[in-house]
């Protein structure tokens, strides 16, 4: 658990700072022809950009000594949660909706810290079933079927 | 009486039968999603968006109302039983509330708490009927430089007001505009910060920013932080009928509560927190008790939840008069008259009269609604806080992730809700406000599009927006709002931050 005594408002702002450099660099590389050299497409782009790298670096900057005085993260339950949502993302399309849905409601459940893991699994499976035959007959929704749905009409 | 007459066609078309149900369901909408803790008006109408993308303009704007009215209706009730706000509008209500329901006047503070709501609403709506043709008169002289003064106005005073430290907000909100920026420039048709990804070139949608920073970073705060998880809802106790002392306390905190709220939220001052801060403040003061203050006084909640309602009525005054969204709900609606290809603003009145003259005259009745839903009907309401945490926040993920999904069948959409729901946890781990993010993505677009057009017009001379007295007007303000309050602190001496 080191990564708490890191004084985290300042990598957020090194953080922020960062990503207005790469701004400042992808506008550079935008081609704006001359007739909108005024009021062009990177102007807005190069004042948000700039502003970005200011207040980041100001943030880093004063609040570097500030270490992070709060209770420290539960990240076991933040893993937990993030897999879930990835994992949903990736075998939507396979495995279709009721099984990923069901492991996204599992694993956050579990982020939460129920560790009753059969009696989970199985809300999670039925209550999936129930919003997908819901989103799907009810609301003529075209939800993604896996080899679950394939046994549905 | 002009708007008395438009009133009265606006309630010809709020009181058709199908308007009358899309006002049912947003109000009951309203209510369960303000009563849950972890999601709130803004989350649910961007959940709707793809949902309500073929139905009828009005309808939908008639249920999006209700559903804000009435979320701030039902945050009330999560502050009092169970200490935790609904919504942030509610933050204060929890303070004086929930010692009450600890005391057994629980059922006092919801009723102080529906009935003020309800004073507030109906005042702030007949507000909004005679003030929102003024500002449909003022708008009418606005051009792009004035437009861009505005939204300067607006971003600056939606960063100061909001959150904890001005650079926090500041930060916020310059992230939400790079994201606004993303994909194709409307006027040169050049991609802009997509990187090579085909996936970005029509933009980052509304929808998985809001659902991201909403529902996932606030799912994923709850799950990190194990001391927020025990809660105890406390029992209704006493009787919902307030004693003849009760309504003479409440009265008066109710209507200075709707004086406080409505100018709050029609001015660009951002949305429905700092009315309820004030509020609370000043009925301490002016309090003839307040020594009770802390121990459960009822002005304490009478006050800013009349502010709260008031201030989402004024909201509403901006939004649809001049196009200016000045809470993170407002600029979610914003997306949705977009996705109508409708442009709220003084054209909007003229073109689409009944829309919005049938929003307005429906407020009232979602009033009526959510008075009779808030209050005898409170109890079967309650029974959804025993919904346990984790089961509500998986519910909450499912949900959104099949909402963002339906947008465009697509797993990077899933992928970069996954990425705004990193930014919004850090968002709340390290205290910088989400509000003038959403805002920024919203406004930013629309903000750099008047700045190129009013360049444009006048060829380049950056001096338009200082030579046009209205644009000038409000820049002016806008610098006072960054520089005053810096003054003061140096007066005060150096400030802690």
């Amino acid at each position: 658990m080191a990564l708490r005594r890191l004084p985290g408002e300042a990598i957020v702002g090194a953080g922020l700072a960062v990503l207005g450099l790469a701004m400042l660099v992808s506008t550079a590389q935008l081609e704006v022809s001359a007739a909108y050299a005024k009021v062009g497409p990177a102007v807005i782009p190069y004042i948000v950009a700039a502003g970005l790298v200011v207040i980041g670096a100001t943030l880093a900057w004063t609040k570097r000594d500030e270490i992070d005085a709060t209770s420290p993260s539960d990240f076991v339950a933040l893993v937990a949660i993030g897999a879930g949502l990835v994992g949903y993302a990736l075998i939507l399309k396979l495995a279709g909706f009721i099984v990923s849905s069901a492991f996204l409601f599992f694993m956050v459940t579990w982020g939460f810290g129920i560790r009753n893991h059969l009696a989970n699994a199985a809300i999670a499976l039925a209550l999936a079933a129930v919003v997908f035959l819901i989103f799907q007959y009810g609301l003529g929704l075209a939800l993604p079927r896996g080899p679950l749905e394939a046994l549905l009409p | 009486m002009n708007a008395l007459t438009q009133l009265m066609h606006g309630f010809e078309t709020a009181l058709t039968l199908v308007n009358l149900g899309y006002a049912i369901i947003g109000v009951l909408l309203g209510t369960f999603v303000g009563i849950l803790p972890g999601i709130g008006p803004a989350l649910t109408i961007a959940l709707l968006l793809p949902v309500t993308r073929g139905l009828d303009p009005t309808g939908t704007f008639i249920m999006f109302a209700g559903l804000y009215y009435g979320a701030m209706y039902g945050s009330s009730t999560t502050s009092i039983l169970l200490n935790t706000p609904g919504e942030s509008g509610s933050i204060v209500t929890a303070i004086e509330g929930n010692i009450m329901a600890k005391k057994g006047r629980g059922a006092a503070a919801l009723s102080t708490a529906a009935i003020g709501s309800f004073v507030a609403g109906t005042i702030g709506t007949l507000l909004l009927t005679f003030v929102a043709p003024y500002a449909v008169k003022l708008a009418l002289k606005f051009g792009p430089a004035e437009f861009f003064a505005l939204m300067v106005l607006a971003f600056v005073t939606v960063t100061s007001f909001l959150g904890s430290s001005r650079s926090k907000g500041l930060a916020s909100l310059f992230l939400g505009i790079a994201i606004g920026l993303i994909g194709i420039d409307k006027l040169t048709g050049q991609p802009r910060f997509t990187f090579g990804s085909l996936n970005l070139l029509n933009g980052v949608d509304i929808v998985i920013v809001a659902v991201g920073l909403f529902a996932v970073g606030e799912a994923l705060y709850a799950a990190s932080r194990p001391e927020l998880r025990a809660v105890v809802i406390e029992p209704i106790k006493g009787s919902l009928w307030m004693t003849r002392e009760e309504w003479r306390r409440s009265w008066k905190p109710w209507l200075r509560g709707t004086a406080l709220g409505f100018p709050f939220g029609a001015l660009p001052a951002g949305g429905t927190e700092i009315p309820t801060f004030l509020s609370y403040a000043l009925e301490k003061r002016l309090s003839k008790h307040p020594e009770e203050f802390g121990k459960g006084a009822i002005e304490g909640v009478a006050g800013p939840e009349a502010a709260n309602n008031a201030a989402v009525a004024g909201v509403l005054v901006p939004l649809l008069a001049l196009g200016l969204p000045t809470s993170s709900t407002a600029a979610i609606m914003l997306a949705a008259f977009q996705q109508y290809s409708l442009q709220p603003g003084p054209l909007l009145f003229m073109t689409n009269g009944s829309l919005v003259w049938g929003l307005i005259a429906s407020l009232y009745i979602a009033n009526v609604l959510l008075l009779v839903l808030n209050l005898p009907l409170v109890g079967l309401w309650v029974r959804l806080l025993s919904i346990p945490q984790p089961f509500l926040y998986a519910g909450i993920l499912v949900f959104s992730s099949l909402g963002v999904y339906s947008l465009n069948n697509s797993t990077f959409d899933l992928l970069m809700l996954f990425v705004v729901g990193i930014v919004g946890y850090l968002m709340r781990r390290f205290d910088f406000p989400v509000a003038p993010c959403v805002i920024g993505m919203i406004l930013g677009p629309l903000a750099e599009e008047q700045f190129r057009r009013a360049l444009m017009i006048s060829q380049g001379d950056a001096s338009v927006f200082f030579t046009h007295p209205l644009s000038l007007f409000l820049l002016i303000g806008a610098a006072l709002v960054v520089v005053v309050p810096v003054i003061l602190n140096r007066r005060r001496g150096p400030s802690p931050l």
